[in-house]
């Protein structure tokens, strides 16, 4: 069949609005091809190298990462990172669920608390930090004077302490992430249809039973994004670590970037902290991956 | 219409990072004919008034010569250095952040050998003492020189001293006599003043530790020694007569607190002299002893540096090393002197320009003078990993988290592993 006049002008319409189109999203590309793309690719085939930033660099393999799993400064760091990610995020994702929704139901002065809430986000991460170091002084913070009134003789040296250390951060660390991800959830709650909670209503379910059948299924697509930009800031945290123990005391709190931080531009083994990177990349790739095939098979 | 516009665009881009690219490209030779060196250091705004007299009097001596400051913050320092170094900035001449600092920046190719160029010039290096051949020569070659040197004294608080009616420490102490005495001035001070203390930071307390033995090296020797100096820590910190070191980190302590008249002996380089006739209105008088030694070791003392490098691959190796010569050279000593800082090269004009502005008492001035020194020992391409790795396992130790007996097995181990792992 031959094409009509207008199907073929609305073709060169559309082909001239695509030409334009790209132009606008040029600026965006080059960004994300030159600050992106090539140093990505540039850290790939640094971690297969011993490049240490000078030296002619040797092609190695794949030694660097087989020689990951006998250092145990990485093997430590690795771990901290995943008890820190399973411990933060589900804590951060439930409690600011909760607060969204409890904020959603008219409590009063919502507003202020709504802001209360928000404030750790806002506030700069190196400040926050400062200042909780300052409350889990072990002596003289006030949160172990408080623990001491309720009759709690020894409370723990938080930050000195190895087995607390990394206890002591995520405290904090789920603190500062409730407000941001509250205020998502609450953009969420805003967009469930009235009429779902009153058939509920009508069909006699309890607060507890609208929350359960009602709120959290509407809001899967909002929980979906929070999990995983969640997951994948824990597994890249590193200021308020390097401000607040600078991974110490000895390795405890010693996490994956913070390792790959030091093995590049302490130690200047680029390759080697190179194939860190890799096995983070890695890491969360793997995560997000099974996180929308979930999501898929949640949806169908 | 659109295809010119689109080519014009894709041009002055290419344009543009062409230019990004070749940004600096001849720079080095302005209109008047100069070469400009670029020398990175750090904290040049605190600095200031040391660093200046050296590089006005070079360039008037260099008239060709014109000398450009990269400085960047103390703590960033480290990694703006190796980022400028590997980025290929075209920096001439470099300070290592310290003697420590240096093996890994020879390794890694960006220090130039010098040991041609001083030969050639017969440049007499016989003023260095022995740091230029413990901490800037490998493999025979010399890859630095020494700008500072810093001999580790013990400084101490006359006052608290006359206060408590104690006499004052004295150059023949052992550790165990510091340790004595600073409970003694504890116990008959007012609350909050203790008698001794580091500058709490892993970096300041650690060198202790190579003291424990003669002939140290961190690399090979039997680690148990340590334990000695471990155990004298845990001690002062039980008894009171020092602070716990997790306290002071936690409140952010500092060497101010030392100004503040809080502690009465602390244990640091000589760069503190300068540090302490900067304060204005101190409120006490202090004095230098030579730094305390084990009990059964030789009475030595820590000694740390900080070298100068010229860039191995600089276009201007020859202005860089009359300036490397200049300020790391009698000239330039003697001008640095006059900063209450100890030169790494030192002469009787130096010695008096020293003398002539510090200030100190004689016998202050004797407790620098003349001192035997030890360090970690032989640099190696993991010498700087393997001293992180003590220092962190240490700061398990002064936390207890851990004790020094399974500081000397832990650390053992990382050793032996970072020590397999780079070969």
């Amino acid at each position: 069949m031959e094409k009509t006049t207008l199907q073929k002008r609305s073709a060169a319409i559309i082909r001239r609005n695509r030409k334009k189109a790209y132009l606008f999203l040029l600026p965006n590309f080059l960004g994300f091809f030159v600050f992106t793309l090539i140093p990505v690719i540039t850290a790939l085939v640094y971690s297969l190298t011993d490049y240490d930033g000078n030296n002619r660099m040797n092609f190695v393999g794949l030694k660097n990462f087989l020689q990951l799993f006998s250092d145990s400064s990485f093997v430590f760091s690795l771990q901290n990172t995943l008890i820190y990610t399973i411990v933060t995020v589900p804590l951060i994702i439930l409690l600011s669920l909760l607060v969204s929704v409890l904020m959603n139901n008219g409590v009063k002065g919502a507003p202020i608390y709504r802001a209360i809430m928000l404030f750790p986000h806002i506030a700069s991460i190196v400040a926050v930090t400062v200042v909780w170091q300052f409350l889990y002084n072990a002596k003289s913070g006030p949160i172990n004077q408080i623990l001491q009134t309720f009759g709690v003789d020894n409370p723990p040296a938080w930050l000195s302490n190895q087995k607390t250390a990394l206890i002591a951060v995520m405290i904090m660390i789920v603190w500062k992430g409730i407000g941001y991800y509250m205020i998502i959830y609450l953009a969420g709650l805003r967009g469930i249809p009235a009429d779902q909670y009153e058939a509920a209503t009508v069909d006699g379910a309890n607060a507890w039973e609208k929350l359960r059948y009602v709120t959290i299924p509407n809001l899967r697509p909002v929980t979906f994004y929070a999990t995983i930009m969640c997951i994948i800031n824990s597994f890249q945290v590193f200021t308020p670590i390097y401000v607040m123990t600078k991974g110490g005391p000895g390795r405890a709190t010693s996490v994956l970037v913070l390792k790959i931080y030091e093995d590049a531009f302490v130690n200047y083994k680029f390759g080697y902290a190179s194939a860190e990177a890799m096995i983070l990349f890695l890491l969360i790739l793997i995560v997000t991956l099974i996180q929308f095939y979930h999501n898929k098979k949640m949806e169908a | 219409m659109k295809k010119k516009l689109v080519s014009i665009l894709m041009a002055s881009l290419m344009a543009f990072s062409l230019a990004a690219c070749g940004g600096g490209d001849d720079k080095d030779k302005d209109s008047s004919g100069k070469t400009t060196l670029r020398l990175a250091l750090w904290d040049y705004d605190v600095d200031k008034d040391m660093y200046d007299p050296i590089i006005e009097a070079f360039e008037k001596e260099n008239q060709d010569i014109e000398i450009e400051i990269v400085s960047s913050p103390n703590a960033d320092y480290e990694t703006k250095l190796t980022t400028m170094l590997s980025g290929g900035d075209d920096i001439d001449v470099f300070f290592a952040k310290s003697n420590t600092a240096l093996p890994g920046l020879q390794a890694k190719g960006y220090c130039m050998n010098l040991s041609n160029l001083l030969e050639e010039n017969k440049f007499d290096t016989s003023s260095y003492g022995t740091v230029l051949e413990q901490q800037m020569t490998f493999d025979d070659n010399v890859y630095a020189l020494p700008f500072r040197t810093n001999d580790w004294v013990l400084f101490y608080n006359k006052n608290l001293f006359d206060k408590a009616g104690i006499a004052y420490p004295t150059d023949q102490m052992t550790w165990q006599d510091v340790g004595k005495l600073a409970k003694e001035v504890t116990e008959k001070s007012a609350d909050g003043v203790y008698g001794y203390s580091f500058q709490p930071k892993v970096g300041f307390i650690f060198p202790m530790l190579a003291g424990t033995m003669d002939g140290f090296d961190i690399t090979t020797s039997d680690l148990s020694c340590t334990t000695t100096a471990l155990d004298w820590i845990l001690d002062m910190q039980e008894s009171g007569a020092m602070e716990e070191y997790s306290e002071s980190v936690s409140m952010n302590k500092d060497q101010t607190y030392f100004y503040n008249g809080e502690w009465a002996m602390m244990w640091n380089g000589s760069w503190f002299v300068q540090s302490l006739n900067l304060q204005e209105n101190l409120g006490f008088e202090w004095g230098i002893v030579k730094s305390p030694y084990w009990e059964g070791t030789e009475k030595n003392g820590f000694v740390t540096s900080t070298p100068l490098c010229i860039n191995a691959s600089t276009k201007h190796a020859e202005e860089a090393y009359k300036f490397l010569t200049f300020s790391c050279g009698e000239e330039g000593a003697s001008l640095l002197a006059k900063s209450n800082l100890v030169p790494g090269y030192m002469n009787d004009t130096v010695l008096d320009s020293y003398k002539e502005n510090v200030g100190l008492d004689e016998s202050s001035l004797n407790a620098l003078m003349d001192n035997t020194t030890y360090s970690f020992g032989e640099p190696n391409n993991v010498f700087s990993e393997i001293i992180s790795a003590g220092q962190k396992e240490m700061e398990l130790v002064l936390t207890g988290n851990e004790t020094p007996e399974d500081f000397v097995k832990n650390f053992t181990e990382q050793r032996k592993e970072l020590i397999d792992n780079a070969e």
